[in-house]
């Protein structure tokens, strides 16, 4: 039995709730590390839509390379989410002073509008760590 | 900040629940290799512990939360740490000698900050007075600063009356452990 299933069951999660929401079963591509929460979705690895969550062990620079790998020019619309406690630590020169700063800033850097954004503080159910806590936007290619 | 619960222990998945959450698969601390009277083991898989080392005088201490939740029998602990308001533990009254504190991924240090840890190793060397603390946890469950080399972070650790012994840093593991001894007040250089 997966972690997920042993502490949530069938039932989806506020956050999982909440990516459902904003993509409201259009195509995604859903690129991440939990296979069960991407049964939920309508998963096309082809689509302009992308859901991005980095949810392991990570430092500053893999969240650039893989932003950079999968913020391509196809993509109109996306949801980023960093898992923070999964963070190694700052292997760049930049000064960075928080995760929310980081996020909006790759997701402008990439052309996007920031349509919604929020953090999660602390792990909502003090076990629950594989999707919390986390820092996400959700945004959309802005165009002329 | 209001925590909104989304997880239930129950009796279905209570079992599994306890497995995953105390990381039963880790390796245990080699107790054998930190002689003392006693060992103290705070909210870390007490009972495995006490089935690993027989001879051993272990004393275990639990939450109130995991005691409750996972339902716990009253031979399957010592002693219980009330913890039923959040960052504010009360700890029970034990009497001690020559003494060693075991944190093996406690889970009452979870996503606590450093400072935070390091009050509640103030409050158990003052209470207790090991010889030895060893705190071991998962890098991803301490809450300091990870936007700068959180390295420097860890290492100024520092527990009144304690040095540092041994100090393991695995970013790729992501483990974390801390090993205090206490300072010999009674040295005389004189």
């Amino acid at each position: 039995m997966s972690w997920r299933s042993i502490q949530l069951g069938n039932n989806l999660c506020d956050q999982d709730q909440l990516i459902i929401n904003l993509f409201q079963g259009k195509p995604v591509n859903y690129v991440g590390n939990d296979a069960e929460f991407a049964q939920h979705l309508n998963c096309n690895p082809l689509s302009n839509n992308l859901i991005l969550t980095i949810n392991c062990a990570y430092w500053v620079s893999d969240i650039f390379k893989i932003c950079q790998e999968q913020l391509t020019d196809k993509i109109d619309c996306v949801y980023l989410s960093v898992n923070r406690y999964c963070l190694l630590g700052n292997d760049t020169n930049l000064i960075v002073n928080n995760i929310d700063d980081l996020l909006a800033q790759i997701i402008r850097q990439y052309g996007f509008d920031i349509i919604k954004k929020s953090n999660t503080e602390r792990d909502l159910g003090r076990y629950f760590n594989f999707v919390q806590p986390i820092t996400w936007a959700y945004g959309n290619k802005i165009t002329n | 900040m209001e925590t909104k619960l989304q997880t239930k222990v129950t009796l279905e998945n209570q079992k599994d629940f306890y497995q995953s959450l105390y990381s039963i698969d880790n390796p245990f601390v080699d107790l054998n290799e930190i002689p003392a009277d006693q060992y103290l083991l705070v909210d870390c898989r007490g009972p495995e512990y006490c089935k690993k080392y027989p001879n051993l005088n272990i004393i275990t201490l639990e939450t109130m939360t995991t005691a409750k939740q996972f339902g716990l029998s009253r031979d399957q602990f010592n002693y219980l740490i009330d913890n039923r308001v959040f960052n504010k533990l009360n700890w029970p009254k034990i009497s001690t000698k020559n003494c060693v504190i075991i944190f093996d991924h406690s889970i009452l240090f979870k996503y606590l900050t450093v400072s935070e840890i390091v009050n509640e190793l103030e409050t158990v060397s003052d209470q207790y007075c090991p010889s030895i603390i060893l705190l071991r946890s998962s890098l991803f469950f301490i809450d300091d600063n990870r936007l700068t080399d959180r390295f420097y972070n860890l290492v100024n650790i520092q527990i009144k009356n304690y040095v540092v012994e041994k100090f393991y840093y695995d970013t790729p593991t992501t483990e974390l452990m801390i090993q205090f001894k206490i300072k010999n007040l009674n040295d005389n250089p004189n």
